[in-house]
């Protein structure tokens, strides 16, 4: 069992997200692996992800709108990929990138092992002998 | 007469595939009457709470459930702040209890207009105590793209629908 990093999601200047920043180095709040959020982890990956929420799109052109070299962008939707968040379709002779609806099914088994082992804590609570209280 | 043996007991872990991606079907039998497991599931919730699960920094003094539909689902950390993380859509015991999720996968204090999932848990008299069944839906709002669709169309028209409606009518 890995502890992932927290998506520590920057609040600073420039910075669009509404969510509040909360610490980024919370230990073990997440002790479940999680593909999918460890891609998306890195920042630059994470901005990569979230340009295809637009729609499918080639490496040049989600380089156009990013601030790295193409290859690394190559790189960047590898990981994206094998994390099943991402699929490629070839069309004629270009290679297009979209989101994986599929990926959900990762947050799916996230949440199975969460509240598998959460109902298991729950049951220990239930049997316990009642406190007068 | 008293002897019958109930037939209507579901397997604990009744995972249906036909619920596709983004429904998570789980669930447990528990040895107390159904008074007794809402009770403990809900008033009870902060004593089985897996304390690494939490949002605020530091260290999580109480997490709990406002009795009540429309009531929080909050934690408070060892500085004595809160956070609302859900909202309780059905309050009905001992038989059933559901809330929202408003937490995406990272754990991160759901903002003002997060979209949500939800946890429905229902309550049913066995023969040696209670089955929990416990549904998680709505996956989908936490699937990929979720940050796209809460900074987007999640704001305003976003399709946990029921959800969201039913947290900004408190």
């Amino acid at each position: 069992m890995a502890t992932i990093p927290i998506l520590a999601r920057s609040a600073g200047p420039g910075g669009s997200c509404a969510t509040p920043l909360v610490s980024g180095n919370l230990p073990n709040v997440l002790v479940t692996r999680m593909p999918a959020l460890e891609a998306l982890a890195d920042p630059t990956r994470r901005s990569v992800f979230e340009l295809l929420g637009d729609g499918p799109r080639c490496v040049v052109d989600i380089a156009r709108d990013v601030p790295v070299s193409r290859p690394a962008v190559s790189q960047h939707l590898k990981v994206l990929k094998e994390a099943g968040l991402v699929h490629v379709r070839n069309e004629g002779t270009r290679r297009t990138y979209g989101i994986d609806p599929s990926g959900v099914a990762a947050v799916r088994d996230y949440f199975d092992r969460f509240w598998t082992d959460a109902l298991a804590a729950y049951a220990r609570a239930a049997g316990a002998p009642e406190e007068d209280s | 007469m008293t002897t019958q043996v109930s037939k209507q007991t579901q397997p604990a872990t009744d995972t249906q595939p036909v619920d596709g991606p983004a429904v998570v079907r789980t669930g447990v039998e528990v040895p107390v009457p159904p008074e007794r497991a809402f009770a403990v599931f809900t008033a009870g919730f902060d004593t089985w709470w897996n304390r690494s699960h939490h949002l605020l920094a530091g260290e999580l003094k109480t997490v709990g459930v406002d009795p009540f539909v429309g009531g929080r689902m909050w934690e408070e950390n060892d500085a004595g702040e809160t956070c609302t993380w859900g909202r309780v859509l059905t309050w009905d015991p001992p038989r059933e209890f559901a809330f929202s999720w408003l937490i995406g996968p990272d754990w991160a204090v759901p903002g003002p207009d997060a979209v949500g999932s939800r946890v429905t848990v229902t309550f049913t008299p066995s023969s040696t105590g209670t089955t929990v069944a416990l549904v998680h839906d709505l996956l989908e709002a936490h699937g990929p793209g979720w940050e796209s669709v809460r900074d987007g169309v999640g704001s305003d028209g976003g399709w946990p629908g029921l959800v969201r409606l039913f947290a900004a009518a408190l």
